[in-house]
């Protein structure tokens, strides 16, 4: 899959389109992804802070993606299913743009695990890290 | 919309959760209460679909419903309205959320430390005995040393949406 097919990819998601989450890149071993920041991703209206349901959002679109890029080498073509998803909170994401780096933890052949940073003006200081499992399938149709 | 329950503090009507934007965004309602468990949902809507092929809810919906009524869990076991935030949450997809049904969330913060809040929660449909989704957290409590004064959070939402 190229960076044009996984954007591709993205947007047929219509949740994933109303947040604009979008690829900027294709890494060795995963992706860069971006969410620009809006007023409606806020959940913490006094800090402000984006809320964490809106960066998980993000950070499964991202890891889909990945899932998807990762497991269209071996054919397997059906929108990655998620399995289980656990989310550590490291600290509140401010009001602007979110990035998102993504890292393929094992391509087995059945089940793809994923691992998600997010960040926003360093990458060192991630807010939030995802571990996401999923289950890849070819349907007949496919 | 009827919650799939029947809720031993129901509250008059619905109450949107639209004390946060993103709640607001994906609709999220409070139905009520059975003691310290709360009872929230959300209507089906197509703009909210995450997976175009089984035309199930985004994983993140769901998510931000377990997180956003965990808190709100939290705030009614302490019955103050402390600065509270999520650290860790981990959330089990037991089954895709089916098309045009809404979806509901029971909730409840089983123990309180004084920093620490946890809790467990689950996510369904039709039936309350097969969850669509099904989720634990831990919440740190004070989370932000200022705890700002009762109506701060109205204002600075008024204010953000250009009401104020």
């Amino acid at each position: 899959m190229t960076l044009d097919d996984i954007n591709a990819l993205l947007q047929t998601m219509p949740f994933v389109r109303d947040l604009n989450v979008k690829a900027l890149e294709v890494n060795e071993s995963g992706l860069t992804c971006y969410m620009p920041f809006s007023e409606k991703l806020i959940g913490n209206v006094i800090l402000p802070a984006i809320h964490g349901g809106a960066i998980s959002t993000f950070l499964e679109s991202s890891s889909v993606a990945t899932a998807n890029w990762s497991a269209s080498d071996f054919g397997l073509t059906d929108i990655a299913l998620p399995v289980s998803v656990s989310l550590e909170y490291l600290r509140s994401a401010r009001a602007q743009d979110l990035y998102a780096r993504t890292e393929i933890v094992k391509q087995g052949r059945r089940l793809v695990q994923v691992i998600c940073h997010c960040y926003q003006d360093d990458p060192d200081k991630p807010v939030t890290i995802m571990h996401a499992s999923f289950i890849m399938t070819k349907s007949a149709a496919a | 919309m009827t919650f799939p329950l029947n809720i031993e503090e129901p509250l008059d009507g619905l109450t949107d959760m639209g004390w946060t934007p993103f709640g607001r965004h994906i609709g999220l309602q409070v139905y009520g209460f059975s003691g310290d468990e709360i009872y929230t949902g959300l209507a089906w809507r197509d703009d909210l679909i995450g997976n175009p092929q089984n035309m199930s809810v985004h994983g993140g919906v769901i998510t931000a419903l377990i997180d956003q009524s965990f808190g709100a869990a939290v705030i009614r076991k302490l019955q103050e309205h402390l600065a509270i935030a999520t650290i860790e949450l981990r959330l089990d997809y037991m089954r895709p959320a089916k098309p045009h049904q809404d979806i509901f969330c029971r909730a409840i913060c089983y123990h309180t430390t004084r920093q620490i809040a946890f809790l467990r929660g689950s996510v369904f449909q039709d039936d309350p005995n097969k969850p669509i989704a099904s989720g634990v957290a831990t919440f740190m409590i004070n989370a932000n040393r200022a705890v700002p004064p009762a109506d701060a959070h109205r204002r600075a939402l008024m204010k953000r949406e250009g009401n104020g």
